[in-house]
């Protein structure tokens, strides 16, 4: 049930909207064309990865650089060829990882166009040359690693914990199977954001709209039979900006690595909020 | 919601109508049921875009300019809902 | 008793290394890399064909306005409908119309919390692409067929 994959779904034959590629860019964000590195000699099978790069001491702006990977010298997965690019090619590539199965969110990233974990997508899955940007519309410390800073304050701002007013039982709060079943497919996420990166509304709106991750979030606390603080986050809610941003586009039912539906969740929101004015 | 079927009504009709003459055309928008449909359709599609199109300002416009359009917006859609209407009432009480 | 280098009694920091922040970080791109899927295509299209729609209300108003102000004038805009430039816009309004018309309920269903997994998802999109071209098809073959 966890992994019912999005990407079962075919992926449009269309690249991109048709936009000039640094279609409203500031001046800082412009990409560039970077280095190409040869191919490794001797190999058989070889695929070109375009990856993005950005080194923050160069003071020079965003580049796209072409590596060329030996695919019988390598992993079947993104990670190993970024991981392999890294051993064999440029050192200074930069990027998160950390579980290498898909249980961390570290790796989230964008690749040919949709936003996923480098760790779980197949090299095979990726056209030629396979595109690797950062996650979409963050801000870039370095090459592939992006500024998470607000969107984990959005997800603090949902308060994600257990909050009571009812005195201490003795024993734990206990939950029927059933109460315990609403919060499945909500609870497993693993903040990779991928979601928020891919939410349209949350790149025209990045500081006011919470986004679908940390929404998701905020219903996996409002629908926890334990959690006693419903009317304090949906007060928490009640704002044009925050929640009601969300026009159910679903970029993010469609992109979540781990088979979530953040789409879902904020309807459940929506609707909450409707049933509660009466 | 109630746009829907004010909606489908309207082109229905409309489609009933693309060969009327002027006063057949005349004629029927004097019925009173013609009347209070297409008021409310003029109400309610004026609404409609009012909401729509503000959405649709807060999510691009972040500028001080913002509160301008929107603004402006409201007050368009209250003129043009209002000047349909009143020719709907002229059709209807003069013609 | 304090004096001006220390607070608290801990000397005030003697000299912090000026920090300079060499440029402000970049913004990864967003629409011009993003997939197109039917998910963001049908929602922009739904704006569009919305905003389209409201400039047909607006056509709506100025056909009342004519039709109150007497026949020349509505003569006229009859004219300029009937016309094959203004046979096209009003095809495109009738699409644009019934775009929003189908989308606009795929919303409201959504507004129940049904139908979000993946597949219903898609399932409904395209129900919705082939439902508008058929209800304006439907629409001016019966149109077509009354002036026939
Ligand atoms: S459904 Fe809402 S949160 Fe998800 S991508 Fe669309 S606008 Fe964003
Ligand atoms: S909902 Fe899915 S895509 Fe979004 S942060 Fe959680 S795991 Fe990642
Ligand atoms: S490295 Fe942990 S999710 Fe990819």
């Amino acid at each position: 049930m966890i992994i019912r994959k999005s990407d079962e779904v075919s992926r449009s034959p269309v690249r991109r909207f048709p936009v000039p590629r640094n279609f409203g860019m500031d001046r800082q964000s412009r990409i560039g064309r970077g280095k190409t590195w040869p191919a490794p000699r001797g190999a058989k099978h070889v695929k070109a990865f375009d990856v993005y790069r950005y080194d923050p001491e160069s003071g020079e702006n965003p580049r796209i650089d072409r590596f060329r990977v030996d695919l019988d010298d390598c992993g079947s997965m993104v990670l190993d060829a970024l991981f392999w690019i890294k051993d064999r090619v440029d050192s200074t590539l930069a990027f998160r990882r950390s579980c290498r199965e898909g249980v961390c969110g570290s790796c989230a990233m964008n690749m040919d166009g949709t936003n996923w974990l480098a760790c779980t997508r197949f090299i095979s899955d990726l056209g030629d040359p396979a595109r690797i940007y950062p996650l979409t519309s963050r801000s870039i410390i370095k090459d592939l690693v992006p500024d998470l800073t607000d969107a984990f304050a959005q997800y603090e701002l949902i308060e994600p914990w257990l909050q009571t007013r009812s005195p201490e039982p003795e024993t734990e709060r206990l939950q029927s199977a059933d109460e315990r079943s609403r919060i499945d497919g909500y609870y497993e996420c693993i903040l990779c954001f991928c979601c928020t990166s891919a939410c349209p509304s949350h790149w025209w709106n990045p500081r006011r709209f919470l986004g679908p991750a940390a929404l998701l979030h905020a219903w996996r606390w409002l629908t926890d039979s334990r959690d006693e603080a419903t009317e304090e986050r949906l007060d928490a809610l009640e704002d044009p900006f925050r929640l009601y941003r969300c026009h159910t586009i679903l970029n993010c039912t469609r992109t979540c690595p781990k088979g979530l539906n953040p789409g879902k969740a904020i309807a459940e929101i929506k609707r909450k909020m409707l049933e509660r004015r009466g | 919601m109630a746009l829907i079927p004010l909606s489908l009504w309207f082109v229905a009709s409309l489609i009933a109508h693309s060969r009327s003459s002027y006063g057949e055309l005349i004629a029927w928008l004097k019925t009173p049921a013609t009347v209070i449909l297409m008021v409310l359709l003029l109400i309610a599609s004026f609404h409609h875009t009012a909401t729509g199109v503000r959405v649709i300002i807060e999510d691009y416009v972040h500028s001080s300019w913002r509160f301008a359009f929107v603004v402006s917006l409201q007050l368009v859609s209250l003129a043009l809902a209002a000047a349909g209407i009143l020719s709907v009432l002229k059709i209807a009480f003069t013609g | 008793m304090a004096d001006e280098s220390t607070r608290n009694g801990q000397p005030a920091a003697v000299s912090i290394a000026p920090v300079t922040r060499i440029r402000p970080r970049p913004l990864s791109p967003n629409i011009q890399l993003y997939r197109p899927q039917l998910t963001s295509v049908l929602s922009i299209a739904n704006r569009i064909t919305g905003v389209i729609s409201s400039l047909g209300a607006v056509g709506l108003v100025a056909w009342l306005a004519a039709a109150a102000s007497g026949e020349p004038a509505w003569s006229g805009f009859r004219n300029a409908v009937v016309s094959l430039p203004g046979q096209l816009v009003l095809a495109g309004f009738t699409y644009a119309f019934f775009l929003h018309l189908c989308a606009g309920i795929r919303h409201l269903v959504w507004d129940t919390v049904h139908g979000f997994e993946l597949r219903m998802i898609y399932i409904s999109g395209w129900a919705v692409v082939f439902a508008s071209v058929l209800l304006t098809a439907l629409a001016w073959a019966i149109g077509l067929l009354a002036i026939a």
